[in-house]
């Protein structure tokens, strides 16, 4: 006789507790079945998913037959390849295969009810491995293509977009059980999708406030006993979320009660997922004694939570540690300028920014890994930049930076109490009345505003002695004009957050289009309206000797510049720029400082897939002036002195 | 007592032999030369069958506050057919997922004779639910060959022969069928594999007569050759008679009542008193003795008199007697009842108490 107690028919009598069996069927040909019978299940998402992402492809591959304002109306240019123009709908499949499992999970979980199959395949003597197995396959094949279909989308510059790609398979994963988790409770797919979502974003929710709750005593503890309320407040402002976020891309170990928190919401879907097991399986009745499960889930979310909590005040002691050697540091800064006499002071303060801003270690920085070589890089991790994840046990030099912020108060303080002294000795360097080097003359310069630092700028271009002397010139130049690439077409607007260069009156000019990746041609281009700007700002300051107009210009006497100095800056800016891609490996081969070496060393493996984009560099670099301007729309006063060159 | 008024199927079972023959007649040449139409009446000799049997104790069922099993108490020979009977939500479909191990039991034992794991279980036992249960995009070919691949004891002839005779088409796609053809279709996937255990929910709902009567046929047949076990739930009492060996009568998750169907209709009786204010008199103060047994008492108007409807299931003379005592001028009448009838009161009488 056989017996099945309460307890047995829940556990014996249910087909994952079900005892090995000679006519139970679990052989290939079943499992094969089952598979097939799963995947038709799915047929309709993923169908409809696939051929939503197919129609895309086709219209963005067709657009070039409906003529350039199709193009531009979808935000291509006519240069865009059909690679370029895939990325989108590339995006829309890796969305895809991130938010449909909500609901695949449903359909793959209650299909078999859903589709009136519930009693009958329930009824199947079929081991409960391979129904399992079966679903399991099916999910994973159904819930790949989507991703498949964004790899062969993107498959020219797969690896730089591998970042999405991954992020978009951990969301799916996590749909995926949110999805089964509602299947548990409601049986309509469309309403298990949503109850899932909203499962998953209730633990976290859970979990978050109760970390929340956790952490912020130990915070107000923290701060409280350091005094350093203002910056707690701080802190705390940024959205948590978004911190979260940005956290979890750095990888680094303050995302840790994000990870665990995440843990967090997964074990507690596992939980819903395996207490429903028998009823995603049986198509029986929606959970029943869900209060059981409840508590279960409460008491993940509150252990998951409490670790949470620890962690976050772990965090708190470090930043707290850490703030105290920044105040520090930010002290002895302070006190270090603040006793020199002003003059001094101000000298000294010039001095260190020039040394800071145009050294050559900054200079291999922003200009060749930034503006030349920052596209190459596979992430812009610095984008994602949270001053919290400087918060870390090995960040003990981090605050170094701390004493320079020092010597900055001391000299603003300085500043606001003598501005005469201040502006006498700023004007004295910039213009060349009291002596000082180069470097020091455009950091002065860079304080009285654009056309003074122009005015330096072409002065040092025209006396470069080296290549580094006239890199630095160029980008002071170009600096001065920002490009904004809009629709494939290329403007140049002023920078609006510096004091303007006047916009009005300079001729009209267009940029070439193929310079929207280029940034070397770029900054040559610019460097040259810049140049124009000038001499347009110091003609029209001869002609009326406005003073009013001369204060709104230049904020007081114009910058003193030659019309030989200006030919020669000219000249120096039409000479080709050596083949940047050398300056990268001669770089690396000098550089010690190990920040250098890592992104010299990620430029330099990066190379053999951007020799094309490299060239293009090295075009931009060695072209003449007038390629690099639409000369269709650009007033011949931008190529003067550029002709044959 | 009319033999032909308790047994009012009996001259539609004629013609289902008949219905059966020519159906027999119309198979294909492979499967007439297979004799399959007699292999479908007697399906003996493929293998040996082992009734099931089993025995159901004090299960519980809850769906929140309703209680759909409430301390049922049930058990079934190996080899016997029992009928349920019982109002729509009485528990009788709760009871066959209960068996099946598809829903789960808040208390109570399910024993099964012999002793089966649940693989054997299920590979051994046919459910036929009330609705169609197979996936709607397959044909019915599609449906029975996954059935062949999941169920190990799957019998392609005999699944053959029983689609011949119910006259349905492989090539149909399960979303085109009608209501009778889906529980046609639900019957052969439910005995495809020639279970020792048959559980039937209301298998009949929406056939034709002629189907209905091959289905009944096969069960019978299958029991008389095989000895399987039937446990047949329905709301058409009719069919009992040509099937069952008892039947119970389910009330609120209960199984109150176990009768011989050979003596549900001769035990289960009925007056009618006509008189002047008599029925409303002895409703109002008649008590009866426990011999009499009385199931249910309905009083109604005709007229200006009323009338007095009694059914009981104990001795006759006690009834009439405490009737004659109350209301000597009243004039008795005796009902025979049809087996639908019988049922009928026995659940109202059911229902009352409850």
């Amino acid at each position: 006789m056989s017996i099945l107690t309460p307890q047995a028919a829940h556990h014996d009598h249910s087909p994952s507790g079900q005892s090995p069996s000679n006519s139970s069927s679990g052989g290939l040909a079943t499992f094969a079945t089952l598979f097939l019978k799963d995947l038709a299940l799915l047929r309709p998402i993923a169908a409809t998913v696939t051929a939503f992402v197919l129609l895309a492809a086709l219209v963005v591959a067709a657009l070039p037959l409906l003529g350039v304002s199709a193009l531009r109306w979808f935000g291509y240019t006519q240069r865009d390849d059909l690679f370029d123009r895939l990325d989108p709908v590339a995006s829309i499949a890796l969305v895809g295969g991130a938010l449909v499992p909500f609901l695949c999970a449903p359909m793959i979980l209650q299909g078999d009810r859903s589709r009136g199959a519930g009693s009958f395949f329930a009824t199947l003597p079929i081991s409960c491995t391979t129904r399992w197995m079966s679903k399991l396959a099916a999910a994973l094949v159904v819930g790949l293509v989507p991703f498949v279909l964004a790899g062969l989308l993107r498959a020219p510059s797969f690896a730089v977009k591998s970042d999405d790609i991954s992020n978009a398979m951990s969301l799916a994963a996590l749909a995926w059980l949110a999805g089964a988790a509602g299947a548990v409770f409601v049986r309509g797919v469309p309403s298990a999708a949503i109850l899932g979502a909203a499962f998953a974003g209730a633990i976290a929710a859970l979990a978050w406030s109760i970390a929340a709750l956790i952490q912020m005593p130990i915070y107000r503890g923290v701060f409280a006993w350091t005094g350093f309320d203002a910056e707690f407040n701080d802190y705390l402002e940024g959205n948590p979320v978004g911190t979260f976020l940005k956290n979890a891309a750095s990888s680094r170990a303050d995302a840790m009660p994000m990870w665990v928190l995440i843990a967090t919401v997964v074990a507690a879907l596992l939980l819903v997922i395996w207490k429903g097991r028998k009823i995603v399986v049986n198509g029986s009745e929606p959970l029943r004694k869900f209060r059981g499960v409840l508590v279960g889930v409460c008491a993940i979310a509150l252990a998951g939570s409490g670790v949470a909590g620890v962690l976050h005040a772990n965090r708190a002691r470090l930043f707290a540690r850490d703030f105290a050697s920044y105040q520090d540091e930010f002290r002895q800064g302070f006190e270090r300028l603040d006793k020199l006499p002003t003059d001094e002071l101000f000298r000294s303060w010039i001095a260190q920014r020039a040394a800071n801003t145009y050294s050559e270690r900054n200079l291999l920085h922003e200009w060749i890994l930034r503006e030349n070589g920052g596209y190459l890089r596979p992430s812009s991790s610095d984008d994602l930049f949270d001053s919290s994840r400087e918060l870390l046990p090995d960040s003990t030099d981090h605050f170094a930076w701390a004493g320079l912020e020092g010597e900055v108060a001391a000299v603003n303080k300085r500043r606001n109490g003598e501005p005469a002294a201040f502006e006498r000795i700023v004007r004295g360097v910039a213009s060349g009345e009291i002596p000082a080097t180069l470097a020091e003359r455009m950091s002065a310069a860079d304080q009285l505003g654009p056309y003074h630092l122009a005015a330096v700028a072409a002065e040092q271009l025209a006396s470069s002695p080296n290549l580094t002397e006239r890199l630095r010139a160029i980008r002071s130049l170009a600096k001065l004009v920002r490009v904004d690439v809009d629709q494939g077409s290329l403007e140049a607007v002023f920078d609006p957050s510096r004091r303007k260069m006047a916009r009005d009156g300079i001729p009209g000019f267009a940029l070439h289009p193929s310079l929207s990746t280029n940034f070397v041609g770029q900054a040559r281009a610019r460097a040259v309206i810049s140049l124009v700007a000038l001499e347009y700002a110091l003609a029209q300051a001869a002609r009326d000797g406005d003073r009013t107009r001369l204060a709104d210009l230049f904020g007081g006497p114009a910058p003193v510049v030659t019309a030989e100095v200006l030919a020669k800056a000219r000249a120096e800016l039409a000479r080709p720029i050596p083949e940047l891609r050398e300056s990268v490996e001669q770089a690396r081969a000098r550089t010690v400082d190990p920040a250098d070496v890592e992104a010299l060393d990620a430029l330099l493996r990066a190379k053999a897939v951007t020799v094309e984009q490299l060239e293009a560099v090295r075009r931009g670099a060695e072209c003449p002036i007038a390629e690099l301007f639409d000369l269709t729309q650009t007033d011949p006063v931008y190529l003067r002195g550029f002709e044959g060159k | 007592m009319n033999k032909q008024e308790r047994n009012p199927t009996s001259s539609v079972a004629d013609e289902a032999a008949v219905a059966l023959r020519s159906a027999a007649e119309s198979l294909p040449p492979a499967a007439q030369s297979s004799d399959s139409a007699h292999h479908a009446m007697n399906p003996t000799k493929a293998r040996s069958a082992q009734p099931i049997g089993v025995d159901c104790r004090g299960l519980v069922t809850r769906f929140g506050y309703v209680r759909a099993l409430d301390r049922f108490n049930l058990t079934v020979e190996p080899g016997e057919c029992v009928g349920l009977v019982g109002r729509n939500g009485a528990g009788k479909s709760t009871l066959f997922r209960a068996m099946l191990g598809l829903g789960s039991l808040d208390a109570g034992t399910i024993e099964f004779t012999p002793r089966l794991d649940r693989g054997d279980l299920l590979a051994r036992t046919g459910y036929v639910p009330d609705t169609l249960s197979i996936y709607d995009w397959m044909t019915v070919g599609r449906a029975l060959n996954f059935a062949a691949r999941c169920q190990p004891r799957f019998d392609s002839a005999w699944t053959n022969e029983l689609l011949a005779l119910l006259a349905l088409d492989r090539s149909k796609s399960v979303r085109a069928l009608s209501r009778g053809m889906q529980a046609r279709l639900a019957f052969v996937l439910g005995l495809a594999h020639r279970p020792d255990l048959v559980l039937l929910d209301e298998p009949l709902l929406g056939v034709d007569a002629i189907t209905h009567d091959i289905v009944l046929e096969v069960l019978a047949r299958m029991r008389a050759r095989d000895g399987t076990t039937v446990i047949l739930a329905t709301h058409q009492p009719g069919d009992l008679a040509r099937l069952v060996d008892r039947v119970v009568f389910v009330e609120r998750g209960r199984a109150h009542t176990s009768i011989a169907i050979d003596d549900l209709v001769d035990r289960t009786k009925r007056i009618v008193v006509h008189g002047a204010n008599a029925g409303t008199r002895l409703n109002a103060s008649c008590k009866f003795s426990p011999e009499a047994g009385v199931l249910l008492t309905r009083s109604t108007e005709v007229g200006a008199t009323s009338q007095l409807t009694v059914t009981f299931d104990g001795d006759a003379h006690a009834v009439e007697e405490a009737i004659g005592k109350i209301a000597p001028e009243a004039r008795i009448s005796r009902v025979d009842l049809t087996i639908h009838e019988a049922c009928a009161d026995r659940l109202r009488a059911l229902e009352v108490k409850s």
